[in-house]
């Protein structure tokens, strides 16, 4: 199986710069530079393998970078690594077990857009490791003279500057993590104008995922057809799932897209419990639920995964057994986006709370079958009628959970206890 | 563009948004965060409007118009949409309307009428907020508050003093200063009408009223020269609150505290009540005629004995048109020649040459249209708290703004350099920029080069010089220096006076040496120094606090000592007017009476009587009326007086009139031992905002101290302060020292009753070792 981001993880001493020489490291940035490959062949060439953002959104790469305009002024370039949403850990084994791969990404994405300063924003609470992972292989490509002023003398200027966050969840938002770059609070700004117009410190500004730049080093070294030819139509390339949850092992994984998910269950040993696969969260837990049948009938692609009614996300699998209370799964979730909204819109502000504690009242035993149909109304009336995305985010976990799994909800208010046992 | 709202069809320029059409055309969109001068942060969700081609509903405050684009305010979608944020809203909020101060004028409460719910479906505990004590001026009632941030974006952008921001995230976002800080910006009352619902309040005016029993009567800011427009709301003839009158032209939709809170010095308890005479060494209250009746024989007396070369008339420029101009009316047709009303000055060499009426030089909207502003002698943010709104608007497109004061100014807008500089080198400093010769050594070198690289004679300049140039004993040589400069760098040069009038006082000839329209007096009078210097034996005062309104004030008290007759027009009894006045006639504040100002952009602006005075108080300008009237003269109406007024003035040109060029060049100045001079305190500026309860309370009311500068604080040991001032000792523990002032300057921090006794304004003090 072809590895990418994950190259690395299996190799001792995995995050140093000699292992990552000695898998071709900076070879795709070297031959940027000695063969002058312009700024446009690049583009072309991400755009071309299909390579897309897989930070959840999947928006096309190639196509995002051509949208900064051709001018003389001061560009950014910012990767997220952010990585916040419940079930996600690949970033962090990314910035922990091959951080040369992200610099070499940054690097060609930056060039590509014509950034002389890039930014990697890294959540707070990887300062006890990655953060020092990172700094640490930073400072070797400094010193390397792969980044920095002069670059492998060739008069080409980027540096890159790490960025600790403070724990905020919202600010894995593109905007709002630029705000928060810019010092302020992290509030996810109106859009348009989109970043690639009018960004960081008001100035054309790419953002991508952490995950999606350390893969750009191998497409350029290795060609977008190479790329393409991984995965599946509409689905190039790999991705990493994280397979956590009812699993026996659980771990992150770089497969194919379009590998069936039976696959992905198989490589992480099967569900645990001895028990049946009940339901699977396909891509971090904003995206809807899925039921257990259905999913193990799915390929984890875009396209098959939205007929499944859900959505690829981030890649965080969250997978549950026959013993997973629904109710209180959706009601830890709910906490999740009623501690995290960053206040600013009126229906996620005041909506977010609203539905943790209906569910939480229900829990407690005190819920009525009205409740349930008030769920799904305050999710509907939060959907769409926010700045970003957070506020679908808690809106469509409800939703879903609700639709798959009435019946639960049920149960657990008429006995006022769970129908599963435990 | 055509875009249709409704399926009417509207058109609409680039780069407008969906709310801007539909204000324009008066469509109904409910919204809470946008303001119109504002940023758009489309965070309330209340004006989502439903746009053919969108899934959602988006929010009209931020979406830009599109040609063809087809919006509907009444679809199903925009008012499901606009209900349900209107669902989220009320969920947390009290609904305390009986008991809070916003009912009636809430915009929470007039958009739920429309589109909230009879009931709430939302079961659970509502949030609550603990509020904390911000301000002596603001009530907060946070657990009201729904986040707008209306009041956080005018910190950030308006008054540029970020004193309120978003703490936490989520439902418990909240409201709040940082690290429990005060609000102290001079502009903080804005919030309070920015606040769309009961969270922020006019705290001097809580539960004194239901807004739906007031009354609005519009007014002129008579606290500074830039005439705000206001409402006064009236409730049982007592004002309880003012509130901004939109005027684009000069204070927009802003106001500043004093403006707002500055009408309580009219309750003040020392108003004059009823008219008093002296009688065996007794002031005895009196009727009104018997007071105008004596005060008529004596000056008829004076007239027949020829003596009124020992009469001084003292008027405040504070003064409505009408009073100031029947003022030297009046006291003309007895024959006085002593009429003034530059109190606060001391050095009146400038006067023949200067211009007919100072004014700023330009409209107060076109400040921005200035490349560099040289600021002299004034400290926008503490004085005209008001014109720090243009100015950071100025800023915003580009102007640079250069300070040159006693002490180096703190402004809201930032200052490309801020000087502090004492009398004698403010002098040297201009000659230099003016000559290039005899170069200060007291200033960085880094400060000329910046100086000269952007103040060049092909950019647009204007010079301002405020009210403490005038308080100078050399301002005349200052005026010339800086006249000399404005030439070499070819500005505009325009004015901030110390009053809401001193524009009308020059205008209509309250000076000793013009008339009207600065036609020639026949014979000279004295200037209000020399008629206090020089102890005339009769004084007649019209609105002045001869404890604090004076340069002197210790000079005003001997010369009140040794006349025969005190006459004060005024509206309160302050402990001098009790001892010495022989007369005193009670009249109208500036809210009791019709009256007018000439702004200082030179904007004519009337206004009509506010509330009703209590029932002994008469109205200035009948007064004078009645004075003129008994002595044979046409009896005036107001309007009569109004109409005379202004066809005196309605062909003056204000444009041409700051040219002016001294024709003398004046002798240096030399400053010998400590240079002082008094700071103009934000709330000490008039007789009415000194009595002003809520804004005395401010940090900036109670100040108090004497500042010295830091060399003298360090070379000074003793727990007291002991100078010598003229010949008489003072001594003051209330002192500290303050690195903004320069070497070997003393400032006192203010001029008003109750503080040390200062003697003269601005001049030389020697420290007592």
């Amino acid at each position: 199986m072809t590895l990418i981001c994950t190259e690395t993880y299996s190799k001792q001493e995995p995050a140093s710069l000699e292992t990552y020489l000695t898998l071709e490291g900076y070879q795709a940035w070297q031959k940027i530079l000695n063969n002058k490959i312009s700024k446009s062949e690049i583009i072309n060439q991400i755009k071309e393998s299909g390579l897309r953002g897989k930070g959840g959104a999947g928006f096309l790469t190639g196509l995002k970078w051509s949208f900064i305009p051709i001018s003389d002024e001061q560009k950014y370039l910012v990767c997220n690594s952010d990585e916040s949403e419940p079930g996600t850990c690949k970033d962090r084994d990314i910035l922990r077990y091959n951080p040369h791969a992200i610099i070499e990404g940054m690097l060609i994405a930056s060039y590509a857009i014509g950034a002389s300063v890039a930014y990697n924003y890294l959540r707070g609470e990887f300062l006890d490791e990655q953060w020092k992972v990172f700094n640490k292989a930073l400072e070797e490509a400094y010193q390397k003279g792969y980044v920095g002023n002069n670059i492998l003398s060739t008069g080409l200027t980027i540096n890159i500057f790490p960025v600790l966050g403070a724990g905020a969840y919202i600010v894995g938002e593109e905007t709002a993590m630029l705000e928060a770059i810019e010092g302020k609070r992290g509030m996810p700004r109106i859009k348009p104008p989109f970043p690639a117009i009018k960004g960081l410190f008001a100035k054309p500004t790419i953002i991508n995922n952490t995950e999606t730049l350390a893969t750009v080093p191998k497409i350029i070294l290795k060609g977008a057809e190479w790329y393409k030819s991984l995965g599946i139509n509409n689905g190039e390339g790999v991705k990493i799932f994280c397979m956590s949850g009812s699993v026996q092992k659980p771990n992150n994984f770089e497969v194919p897209l379009g590998t069936p998910f039976s696959n992905l269950l198989e490589m992480s040993g099967g569900v645990s419990n001895n028990s049946k696969l009940k339901a699977v969260i396909p891509g971090g837990s904003s995206v809807p639920v899925v039921k257990g049948e259905l999913m193990l009938d799915t390929n984890m692609d875009y396209d098959s995964i939205l007929k499944a009614n859900s959505m690829l996300g981030s890649g965080g699998v969250i997978v549950m057994d026959e013993t997973i209370c629904m109710v209180k799964v959706l009601q830890r979730i709910s906490r999740f986006y009623y501690g995290e909204s960053c206040g600013q819109c009126t229906p996620c502000r005041e909506g977010t709370g609203w539905l943790y504690k209906i569910l939480t009242n229900i829990i407690d035993g005190n819920g009525t079958i009205n409740d349930l149909h008030e769920l799904e109304r305050i999710a509907g009336l939060i959907e769409g009628h926010c700045i970003c995305a957070l506020g679908d985010a808690a809106a469509l976990p409800v939703k879903s959970f609700l639709n798959n799994f009435w019946d639960e909800f049920e149960y657990y208010i008429d006995n006022k206890k769970s129908m599963v046992v435990g | 563009m055509e875009i249709f709202i409704n399926n009417k069809s509207y058109t609409a320029e680039d780069g407008e948004t969906i709310i801007q059409i539909a204000d324009k055309f008066d469509i109904h969109i409910p919204r809470f965060c946008y303001h119109k001068h504002l940023s758009i942060v489309a965070n309330c969700r209340m004006c989502l409007v439903d746009i053919e081609g969108f899934k959602f509903a988006q929010p009209a405050c931020s979406t830009l118009v599109q040609d063809g684009m087809k919006i509907s305010t009444q679809s199903a979608k925009t008012k499901n949409a606009q209900k349900s944020t209107m669902e989220f809203l009320l969920i947390n909020h009290p609904l305390d309307c009986p008991i809070c101060d916003q009912g009636g004028e809430c915009e929470l409460q007039d958009v739920s009428l429309e589109y909230g719910d009879d009931h709430s479906n939302y079961m659970q505990f509502k949030r609550v907020v603990v509020d904390r004590d911000v301000s002596p001026l603001i009530s907060t009632d946070m657990t009201r508050c729904i986040h707008c941030s209306r009041c956080v974006r005018f910190g950030e952008e308006v008054a540029a003093t970020k004193e309120l921001g978003l703490l936490d995230r989520g439902e418990n976002m909240k409201i709040d200063s940082f690290i429990e800080k005060n609000i102290d910006s001079e502009l903080s009352g804005n919030m309070i009408d920015l606040c769309p619902v009961g969270a922020l309040n006019n705290k001097p005016y809580r539960y004194s009223a239901r807004t739906w029993d007031l009354s609005q009567k519009k007014g002129i800011s008579p606290h500074d020269c830039i005439g705000s427009n206001i409402f006064y709301h009236i409730y049982n003839n007592k004002i309880v609150r003012a509130v901004p009158a939109e005027n684009e032209n000069i204070n927009q939709t802003w106001l500043s505290d004093r403006d707002r809170f500055g009408y309580e010095g009219i309750y003040a308890e020392d108003r004059c009540k009823r008219p008093m005479i002296k009688k065996n060494e007794k002031l005895l209250t009196c009727d009104w005629d018997t007071a105008i009746k004596t005060l008529n024989q004596n000056l008829n007396t004076l007239k027949n004995e020829k003596k009124l070369d020992s009469l001084g008339c003292l008027i405040s420029p504070q003064s409505t048109c009408e009073e100031l101009y029947l003022f030297q009316k009046v006291f003309r047709e007895f024959g006085a020649n002593n009429i003034d009303h530059r109190t606060i000055e001391k050095d009146f060499d400038y006067q023949q040459d200067y211009p007919v009426m100072p004014t700023l030089g330009c409209d107060i909207k076109d400040l921005e249209a200035y490349d560099n502003v040289i600021l002299v002698g004034v400290n926008i943010k503490k004085e005209f708290p008001i014109l720090s709104v243009r100015m950071i608007q100025a800023q915003n497109k580009k102007t640079q703004f250069f300070s040159i004061n006693f002490q180096s100014s703190n402004e809201d807008f930032n200052p490309a350099i801020s000087l502090a500089l004492r009398n004698d080198q403010l002098r040297e400093f201009l000659d230099y920029l003016s000559n290039k010769t005899n170069k200060p050594n007291y200033i960085e070198e880094k400060m000329f080069h910046y100086i000269f690289k952007y103040i060049k004679s092909n950019k647009k300049n204007l010079i301002v010089i405020g009210p403490s140039i005038g308080q100078l004993p050399n301002q005349t040589e200052i005026l010339y220096s800086l006249n000399q400069y404005s030439k070499k760098i070819n500005a505009d040069f325009g004015y901030l006076t110390e009053h809401c009038n001193n524009t009308a006082s020059w205008l209509l000839g309250v000076l000793p040496h013009r008339l009207p329209l600065g036609k020639r007096v026949d014979k000279e009078g004295l200037n209000a120094y020399q008629m206090i210097e020089k102890k005339l034996s009769n004084y007649i005062f019209y609105n002045l606090e001869p404890e604090c309104d004076f340069w002197n004030n210790d000079l005003v008290e001997d010369a009140l000592k040794t006349s025969k007759m005190n006459v004060f027009f005024s509206s309160f009894m302050t402990p001098f007017i009790a001892k010495y006045a022989d007369i005193v006639l009670p009249i109208s504040t500036f809210a009791e009476t019709h009256g007018s100002f000439i702004n200082i952009e030179g904007s004519y602006q009337a206004y009509k009587q506010i509330i009703r005075p209590k029932k002994e108080i008469k109205l200035g300008w009948e007064v004078l009326n009645n004075l003129l009237f008994i002595n044979g003269a046409n009896n005036y109406t107001f309007d009569t007086l109004q109409n005379e007024i202004k066809n005196n003035i309605q062909d003056f040109d204000v444009t041409t009139n700051n040219n002016f060029k001294l024709s003398n060049q004046p002798l240096k100045y030399i400053q010998k031992d400590i240079f002082k001079f008094t700071l103009r305190n934000t709330y000490n500026t008039d007789q009415i905002v000194r009595r002003s309860k809520s804004l005395q309370q401010t940090r900036t009311g109670k100040l108090k101290n004497i500042l010295l500068s830091n060399d003298l604080f360090s070379s000074h040991k003793k727990g007291y302060l002991e100078f010598i001032d003229k010949d008489k000792n003072i001594k003051s523990e209330l002192y500290n020292s303050d690195q903004s002032l320069p070497h070997n300057t003393i400032a006192y921090q203010s001029y008003k009753i109750g503080d040390a006794f200062v003697g003269a304004r601005t001049g030389t003090v020697k420290i007592k070792s």
